[in-house]
């Protein structure tokens, strides 16, 4: 076994990032908008996660190209110091996206179908906490807690779409892409926004992998991992409840239970599910803070991570409760403006990376 | 340049490659001691052996003041061929018989006219285990430790033999880690015993006892136990270093080394195994860890420990495997069980009441009818009481403690609810919880587990299933960064390692054919050639 500090092994990473993919793809999506005109996400997602695996493996190639180690080093090596910071701020802003749209439909369940009436900052208090402190504590407890918890997330998301299948009507799946292709191809590139920042997690935690050839191989058994478990959750959503009704729906996986255990004393473990859920979406969240913290830390050339992570937490959680307490309007706005075209920002650094890397002269660093 | 831990980043993710987990956390070589450690060592350097008998007595008689602590015996004698000798023991600690049949006879007998230490160990003294000593210093620690020194006259160095005799117990059953089948030893609080039962136990020739001095200012005598060329040599020097650091007033035993060395000393997990049965440390042996026996401690600590290894029970391997598996699983459930159980129960009753069938429900709601405090309160004062009654059984002898058990257990249990102080539902997850924290075979990863319980159940009152969430979450968090010597924790299931064994079922014997990945053994050599 290999010992080194702070690093963390294949399953792992796999682990994590998976983790993180998932919870995005089944429940960081604005069902407004992913439902409004028919389902396919089901076919959206997967394809959607393959594109994003396409840019990351483009990324990683270039970094090895240029000799970078990390994210951080190969936007800096492509764009300069100046530019390469610039075109780095949309990258943090898709990670403190992708920690704080998953936690925000799972504050509004847990504030209507869990706690019913039980405020946002009271929930919020029992789950940014515990955000901080797995942050707090780093990659390599980050690691293995998601290696803890993978298989009974899995379990769970299995039985709670397996429930279902008496009930499951190959009708409800019309229309079958939607409105037609392009309004299929411009969701599937909107989805982007939600794998985009995982996967360049993975790049920028790249030493914590043990180097680029693991974040190659961890990158692609993750997306590959999660284009499965995305599709196939939403495969059995939309064989279940028809897109009318989804786009009113919140968190329809959750709902699934009630149709056919109604009766029995599986039922029961309706909240169970949501709470395994959480747990994934709170080691996804801190998995986004602390890449956006190191990676903010080494563009800023700071030793320490923990000032970074705690202002990234405040951000989420800033976010968090403006989004779910519609408190602030823009940040609602911002928040719809972002599932929709955020996509366009969070892949223009990464893609334009790729580009510039690949381009350069090969170079070899000590 | 050795790097003080205060100085370590929380998040350090800039440290070079070269940086091995092993050293992680206290890198380099340990910090000089101070204090009474260097008076000790001034000392040891000026007290050679005068090469006079007289000054030799001079000396003893001010180390020890015989005068007014007559435990130390000093017998000047004449050898048969007219030269001076003094032998210096103490009394009680060493053997009179052998000093007298073995040492005084043959040397008044001996018609040597200028008999010197060769000699006299070659043709004269018929004790085996003898050693040469210059230093006043080691020579006075030996006598303390029931070693006979001789001196004798014109001779710079003094003869010290082996001749120990002081009452110890007997090899007794182990009385907390029990078995039904498998050996009945356990160790004692004679080190040399100790190191014979390790010894019986285990037959290979890189089998090594290396005697390290404790850093208790009361001497207290250890020694480390490992397969040379087997053992991790990292983990090897890692042990030794913090062994090097301690400077204490007081080592009275293995509990007090283990907190010593352990790697987060706040943490409520033990990172090191404490165990009584011969058996388990040999086990431990061959799979490549490190063992300390301690004199005066029935207990041996073995390095690196992870959650699963704290887990298994000695008694796993004596049965075969199905029942071997049963009985895991049924451990690690009565674990579950014991941590999450009242906290779960209190989470449902007070905030998830649709979670319950309407008959469970019912059935609590009517044995709380006349209960008048809240169920959190209800729930923790009946834990509290458990405790009571376990530490309560454990601290008065045998048959009395049994006594406590059945009137605390059943009596009070009754009383309480037919009193209205506590409902019968209640009672009956605290109990179970408290059944299934005995299944823990660690005794210090039970009381973990027990304050582990009181946290969930606490935060179940607070905020349901979503506090437990919280509280679940940040403990296993802490356990995922947790280390015992640099291995983590959770291995080898996070992270995952190559393993041939099952983690939680017993699996075939014959997968124990290698020591674990994690501990880094010879047996990974071709491994790491390979990588």
């Amino acid at each position: 076994m290999n010992l080194k500090q702070g690093r963390i092994g294949v399953f792992e990473g796999v682990c994590l990032a998976a983790a993180a993919l998932c919870v995005n793809g089944v429940f960081g999506l604005d069902p407004e908008y992913a439902y409004s005109k028919g389902n396919s996400t089901y076919l959206s997602l997967p394809l959607a996660l393959m594109l994003a695996l396409e840019i990351m493996l483009l990324l990683i190639k270039a970094a090895e190209r240029t000799g970078s180690r990390d994210l951080a080093e190969l936007m800096t090596d492509c764009f300069g110091g100046v530019l390469g910071v610039i075109l780095t701020i949309p990258v943090l802003a898709g990670f403190v996206f992708c920690a704080a749209r998953p936690m925000t439909a799972f504050l509004e369940v847990l504030h209507r179908l869990i706690y019913d009436g039980v405020g946002y900052t009271s929930i919020l208090a029992y789950v940014i906490p515990v955000t901080v402190f797995i942050a707090w504590k780093g990659f390599e407890s980050m690691g293995r807690l998601a290696a803890v918890f993978a298989g009974i997330m899995l379990a769970a998301f299995v039985f709670a779409a397996v429930s279902a299948a008496p009930d499951f009507e190959v009708y409800r799946l019309y229309p079958l892409i939607g409105e037609g292709p392009g309004r299929f191809a411009a969701f599937t590139l909107s989805e982007l926004v939600f794998f985009i920042p995982p996967l360049l997690g993975l790049l920028v935690n790249a030493k914590g992998l043990s180097g680029l050839a693991f974040v190659k191989k961890i990158s692609f058994r993750a997306a590959i991992f999660a284009a499965v478990i995305c599709g196939v959750t939403q495969l059995c959503v939309a064989l279940i409840y028809p897109y009318g009704i989804l786009s009113g729906l919140l968190m329809p996986l959750y709902r699934l239970n009630f149709l056919n255990l109604a009766h029995s004393y599986a039922l029961r473990l309706d909240k169970i599910f949501i709470m395994i859920w959480l747990n994934g979406c709170i080691i996804t969240a801190a998995y986004c803070i602390y890449s956006a913290a190191l990676l903010y830390s080494k563009l800023f050339r700071q030793r320490d991570v923990t000032p970074a992570a705690a202002a990234f937490s405040l951000i989420v959680c800033g976010t968090v409760l403006a989004k779910a307490g519609k408190s602030f309007g823009f940040v609602y706005t911002a928040d719809r403006f972002l599932t929709r075209y955020g996509a366009a920002a969070a892949a223009f650094p990464a893609v334009s990376a790729a580009l510039v890397g690949l381009i350069k002269k090969r170079k070899v660093k000590a | 340049m050795p790097q003080k831990r205060n100085n370590r980043s929380l998040f350090a993710f800039d440290e070079g490659d070269e940086r091995f987990e092993l050293l992680e956390t206290e890198r380099g070589a340990p910090e000089k001691q101070t204090g009474w450690n260097d008076s000790h060592k001034k000392s040891r350097k000026a007290g050679a052996i005068p090469r006079s008998v007289n000054a030799a007595e001079k000396l003893l008689r001010e180390t020890f003041s015989p005068e007014i602590n007559p435990d130390l015996i000093i017998r000047r004698f004449r050898t048969g061929g007219g030269t001076e000798a003094l032998i210096a023991y103490m009394n009680g600690m060493a053997d009179d018989a052998k000093i007298n049949e073995f040492i005084l006879k043959p040397l008044m007998l001996c018609n040597d006219k200028k008999p010197d230490a060769e000699s006299l160990l070659m043709g004269v003294i018929e004790i085996s285990e003898t050693k040469r000593e210059t230093s006043m210093e080691k020579a006075a620690l030996d006598v303390m430790d029931g070693v006979t020194a001789l001196f004798i006259e014109g001779e710079k160095e003094c003869i010290l033999l082996e001749t120990r005799g002081f009452e110890k117990r007997s090899i007794g059953p182990a009385e907390n880690e029990t078995t039904v089948i498998g050996p009945k030893e356990s160790f004692t609080e004679s080190f040399r015993t100790n190191v014979t039962l390790i010894r019986r136990g285990v037959h290979t020739k890189d089998l090594i006892v290396e005697p390290r001095p404790s850093g208790g200012r009361n001497n207290t005598r250890l020694a480390l136990v490992y397969r040379k060329g087997f053992t991790n040599p990292e983990l090897l020097d890692e042990v030794k270093r913090r062994l090097d650091g301690i400077a204490v007033s007081d080592m009275p035993g293995s509990g007090v080394l283990e907190q010593l060395i352990e790697d987060c000393g706040w943490s409520p997990v033990p990172q090191i195994l404490q165990t009584e049965r011969p058996d388990r440390a040999c086990s431990h042996l061959m799979q490549g860890r490190v063992c300390i026996v301690v004199e005066g401690s029935p207990f041996v600590l073995l390095m690196p420990v992870t959650l699963f290894s704290l887990m298994n029970s000695p008694e796993d391997v004596y049965l075969r495997k199905p029942l071997g598996t049963a009985i895991r699983l049924i451990r690690y459930a009565g674990a579950l069980i014991s941590v999450m159980l009242p906290g779960y129960f209190l989470a449902l009753a007070l905030y998830h009441q649709g979670v319950m069938s309407t008959e469970v429900l019912s059935t609590v709601i009517a044995s709380r009818k006349m209960v008048f405090e809240p169920m959190g309160a209800e729930m923790i004062i009946l834990l509290m009481i458990f405790q009571l009654i376990r530490e309560a059984g454990l601290r008065v002898p045998g048959s009395i403690g049994q006594a406590i058990g059945i009137i605390g257990g059943l009596i009070m249990g009754q009383a309480a609810v037919a009193a209205h102080l506590a409902s019968s539902v209640v009672l009956i997850v605290v109990a179970a919880s408290g059944l299934g924290n005995f299944c823990i075979p660690d005794y210090s990863l039970q009381i973990s587990a027990a304050y582990m319980r009181l946290a969930v159940v606490i935060s179940a009152w607070m905020g349901g299933l979503l506090g437990m969430v919280a509280v679940t979450l940040t403990a296993l968090c802490h356990l995922a960064s947790l280390k015992s010597f640099g291995v983590p924790f959770l291995a080898p299931f996070a992270p995952k390692t190559y393993r041939k064994r099952t983690l939680v079922l017993r699996g075939n014997i014959g997968m124990h054919e290698r020591a674990d990945d994690y501990a880094n053994t010879a047996d990974d050599a071709e491994i790491w050639e390979e990588a």
